[in-house]
């Protein structure tokens, strides 16, 4: 059933499980293993108790990059967890794939939505100041 | 600065290329993204997200509570790659900066974060990168200020991480 989910889970060796405390804030932990069962949709994650994780929605993310943070990947999935004894599990509840392809124009759509909501112009970005900051960035040795 | 971290820790907010920002959506929910903040000398993190991405800003203008994990090592060069968790409140400017020198610590992420860790964003600046990526330097800045801090000093993330000491300013 959540086949796809599954598929692109296993691209990763490594995830962040977040959910929330009881006071409200975002609670996050890495995740070492992503032993993720297909058929449920579920995840058997750990969870140390002093984070006071509480159960209810919650998000699996994976992502990566290279050394020169270039090849940028991720996939989110949607879920809540669930205490079971003394284990945490998180259970899928939606997963969409998206390309990105369909990214790009998402964020042009966004773009234009958020400035036309406001009533805005479209702004003029300061290219001379970007190429400025270029040549600062190259001379920086070991960032 | 309103914290003092250990320095393998601040080795690791200072190092990381990316960390895991959380915001909560409309519904409740938490919805979780890899950016690339930067510790201010005041102790307040710098986050950017483009007005082609802005559901991080519309999330914390309806509610301000946010958590970033450091937990990503790759091509760090942190001698003891463990984890920082911070729990913060943030805050998401209204207004779109198009200029990337300004505020000054705009700039400084911009040159030191970004750019010296990126190298192919310069694509961003080509003639494709533009037409492709519009609303890639029109940004919107958050400021998170921590409230809570746990620091895990190994990658044994099942343990108990630190409790480390945030003091309330203001």
């Amino acid at each position: 059933m959540w086949a796809k989910a599954a598929k692109a889970i296993a691209g990763f060796r490594e995830g962040v499980i977040t959910g929330l405390d009881a006071s409200g804030y975002p609670v996050s932990v890495r995740q070492t293993s992503l032993p993720y069962d297909a058929k449920r949709g579920e995840l058997p994650v750990i969870i140390p108790s002093a984070l006071g994780m509480q159960a209810g929605a919650a998000n699996l993310l994976c992502h990566a990059h290279d050394d020169k943070l270039w090849n940028l990947r991720a996939i989110s999935v949607k879920g809540r967890l669930e205490q079971r004894g003394l284990t945490w599990v998180f259970v899928t509840t939606a997963y969409e794939p998206q390309s990105q392809l369909a990214m790009v124009g998402k964020m042009r759509r966004s773009m234009a939505s958020y400035l036309a909501k406001r009533n805005l112009p479209v702004p003029q970005v300061d290219f001379d100041a970007v190429k400025r900051l270029w040549a600062r960035a190259k001379q920086i040795q070991d960032p | 600065m309103a914290f003092t971290l250990p320095p393998p820790a601040l080795a690791i907010v200072r190092r990381y290329r990316t960390c895991e920002l959380t915001t909560i959506n409309k519904d409740g929910s938490p919805i979780t993204w890899p950016v690339s903040p930067r510790l201010l000398d005041d102790g307040r993190f710098l986050i950017t997200t483009s007005i082609g991405l802005p559901q991080k800003a519309f999330n914390i203008r309806r509610n301000p509570k946010v958590s970033l994990l450091f937990s990503e090592p790759r091509a760090s060069k942190v001698a003891e790659p463990g984890a920082v968790l911070i729990q913060a409140d943030a805050i998401a400017e209204d207004r779109i900066v198009s200029d990337p020198s300004s505020p000054p610590e705009l700039a400084d992420y911009f040159v030191e974060n970004i750019f010296a860790r990126q190298p192919a964003g310069a694509f961003m600046s080509t003639w494709l990168g533009k037409k492709l990526f519009p609303a890639y330097y029109m940004r919107v800045l958050i400021y998170a200020t921590p409230t809570r801090i746990r620091y895990w000093p190994t990658r044994d993330f099942g343990a108990a991480p630190q409790e480390l000491e945030v003091r309330r300013v203001g």
